[in-house]
């Protein structure tokens, strides 16, 4: 029984220890800062890996709600991040031009 | 909330409804990035705790107008302590029936019919493992 534990165990173990070393996942939820977003539920999927820090965001509401930008504010500087990369999904076309629109985030 | 500016925005290519992250949608953004996700995790918050990643929220009812908010990340700091005093706990919890276990794998048993108690006649119990049993 004990070398069929370390039969399975190790390997599951060394899986892991590996997955862990080389990615770092996490995610975080937001809440509506200024208003009543109703059914919105919009999730971020942070990933860092071999050198690269990912942002994924994820509209999971069940109403109609659209994020239409995202801001990274300018104290996310300091932590080094560099040459941005936006890949947006079928239908989505986000650039870093908005000329017209106000750039700064409303109601903060 | 004490927002300073922006390093880095981003905005849905006109008209920005149907270009934005709607329901189902995605949108990824990669920086270059040489540290820990644990420090981009305290990163994400200032010194106050405000939150440094905004987004700005249409929130569309049939077509009839769009009402805007925006949304910040939910505080981090509850459910990473809940998560690692969940883990702590398992672990702790793992360690103790491991070392029951491993008390009970090493005994000997000592009385082969149960019913038979006269052998515990007169005996005295010499070590604490007994109490787990």
């Amino acid at each position: 029984m004990t070398s069929l534990k370390r039969f399975f165990v190790l390997p599951v173990l060394t899986v892991l220890a590996v997955f862990y070393s080389t990615a770092q996942a996490t995610s975080v939820s937001v809440a509506a800062h200024n208003a009543t977003v109703p059914e919105l539920d919009l999730n971020i999927y942070l990933t860092v890996e071999r050198g690269l820090a990912t942002f994924w965001f994820s509209n999971d509401s069940t109403g109609d709600a659209v994020a239409a930008r995202i801001y990274f504010e300018v104290g996310l500087g300091d932590l080094g991040f560099q040459d941005p990369v936006i890949v947006g999904g079928s239908g989505v076309s986000f650039g870093t031009s908005f000329p017209g629109q106000a750039r700064f985030p409303m109601g903060i | 909330m004490n927002w300073a500016g922006e390093f880095f925005a981003i905005g849905a290519t006109s008209p920005p409804p149907k270009h934005g992250i709607g329901v189902g949608d995605n949108l990824v953004v990669t920086f270059g990035y040489n540290s820990t996700l644990a420090a981009l995790l305290t990163g994400l918050t200032d010194a106050s705790g405000n939150a440094r990643i905004a987004a700005h929220v249409l929130d569309c009812n049939g077509g009839n107008g769009c009402a805007a908010a925006t949304v910040v990340p939910v505080p981090a700091a509850l459910p990473l302590l809940l998560s690692a005093l969940a883990g702590l706990f398992v672990v702790q919890r793992r360690r103790s029936l491991t070392f029951l276990t491993s008390l009970v794998g090493n005994m000997t048993p000592i009385i082969d019919d149960p019913s038979n108690t006269s052998l515990l006649a007169g005996c005295k119990p010499t070590s604490s493992a007994l109490a787990f049993v």
